[in-house]
C-alpha cells in the first residue's frame, strides 16, 4: 500500500472517529446525568479548534483566551437548544465567529483600540508569543487592518486552506459573498504590506 | 512556551495552557449558572418594577394634565366657549402634526430605514 492512499485511510479513519465522538457527546449532553462528563469532553474535543480560530483573528493571546472561554460557557448555556441540523462542529465554529465578530465590533465601536491594544498585539508579536519572521510580524499586523467578517473568511482560507464553499456554510454566507470577501481581505492585506 | 505544529501559524501559547484549559472552563459553568439564574430573575424583576412605575407615573400624569386641564377651564373659559377651547385642540393637533412632518421629511434626508423612523418616532 503506497504512502498516500495510507493516510487517506488514516484521514477517513479519522473523521469517522470524530463523527462518532459527535454522536456520543450530543447524546449524553441532553441526559442530565451525563451532561457534565459529556460537556467536559466536548472541551477537550474542540478547544484547539475555537481558541486557534479566535487567536488567528484577534493575535493577542489573552483576547483569544477570554473569546474561548465565553465560546464554552456559551455553549453550556444553550446546549439544549442544539438541535442537531448542523454537525456539532458546525455549530461550535458559528458560535466562534460571532464571538469574535462581536469582540472586535465592540473595540472598533467603543473606539477601545488605543495605545495599549497595540502594545498588546506588539507584545503577542514579541519571540515569547511569535516565532515568525519581521514579514510575518508585518503580515498579522495587516490582518488586523482587515474588517471581522473579512478577516474570518482570509484566516480560514490562508490557514486551512478551507474552500469557498465549506467557508460559506461555516458562516451563512453565499460562496459569492465569501469569494468577494476574501478578495477584497487580500487587496487590502497587500496595500498594507506595501505601504508598510 | 510552546509552539503549534498547525499550517503557517506561527503564534505559541504558554505553557500547559490547553492542559488547563477544560479544568478552567468546568469551574467557570459549575460556578457561572447560579449566577445567571440570579441575573435572569434579578431582570425578571426590574423590568417588572420599571413596568409598573412607567403605569403609575403615566396614570398619575394623566390624571393630574386632566385635573389641570380642568382649572384651565374653570379659570379661563365659561361652558359657552368649551367649543373654542376645542379648536384650540385641534389647532395645537396641528402644531404636533407640522413637527411630525418635519420628523419625516428630516428622517427622508437622513436616508432612515422604515425600522429607524418608526423608533424614532415611538420615543418621540
Amino acid at each position: 500500500m503506497n504512502l498516500q492512499l495510507k493516510q487517506l485511510l488514516k484521514n477517513q479513519e479519522n473523521l469517522s472517529n470524530e463523527k462518532d465522538k459527535e454522536k456520543i457527546i450530543v447524546k449524553q449532553l441532553k441526559n442530565k446525568s451525563t451532561k457534565e462528563a459529556a460537556f467536559r469532553s466536548l472541551v477537550d474535543l474542540y478547544k484547539t479548534q475555537v481558541y486557534w480560530q479566535a487567536r488567528r483573528n484577534v493575535v493577542v493571546h489573552e483576547d483569544a483566551d477570554d473569546i474561548a472561554q465565553n465560546v464554552f460557557i456559551k455553549i453550556w448555556q444553550n446546549v439544549d437548544k442544539f438541535r442537531g441540523d448542523a454537525k456539532l462542529s458546525t455549530w461550535i465554529y458559528r458560535i466562534t465567529a460571532n464571538e469574535i465578530i462581536d469582540f472586535v465590533n465592540s473595540k472598533y465601536k467603543k473606539q477601545e483600540f488605543n495605545s495599549d491594544d497595540l502594545d498588546r498585539v506588539e507584545q503577542s508579536l514579541s519571540e515569547e508569543y511569535f516565532s515568525g519572521t519581521h514579514i510575518e510580524k508585518q503580515f498579522q499586523k495587516a490582518l488586523l487592518e482587515i474588517p471581522p467578517r473579512q478577516r474570518m473568511v482570509f484566516t480560514m482560507r490562508y490557514y486551512d486552506e478551507t474552500p469557498f464553499k465549506d467557508i460559506a456554510e461555516k458562516l451563512q454566507l453565499t460562496v459569492g459573498a465569501v469569494k468577494a470577501s476574501y478578495h477584497h481581505a487580500s487587496e487590502k492585506m497587500k496595500r498594507f504590506l506595501l505601504e508598510n | 512556551m510552546k509552539e503549534n505544529n498547525l499550517h503557517k501559524n506561527n503564534f505559541k501559547v504558554p505553557e500547559n495552557y490547553f492542559d488547563n484549559f477544560t479544568n478552567e472552563i468546568m469551574n467557570k459553568v459549575q460556578t457561572e449558572e447560579p449566577r445567571k439564574r440570579f441575573q435572569l430573575n434579578a431582570m425578571k424583576y426590574a423590568t417588572v418594577a420599571a413596568s409598573v412605575l412607567i403605569v403609575l407615573s403615566l396614570t398619575f400624569g394623566l390624571v393630574k394634565f386632566n385635573d389641570n386641564n380642568k382649572d384651565q377651564f374653570s379659570k379661563n373659559f365659561d361652558t359657552n366657549n368649551i367649543v373654542n377651547t376645542n379648536n384650540n385642540n385641534i389647532i395645537v393637533d396641528n402644531h404636533y402634526t407640522d413637527e411630525y412632518d418635519e420628523l419625516l421629511d428630516w428622517s427622508a434626508t437622513m436616508g432612515l430605514t422604515d425600522e429607524e423612523l418608526y423608533i424614532l418616532l415611538s420615543i418621540y
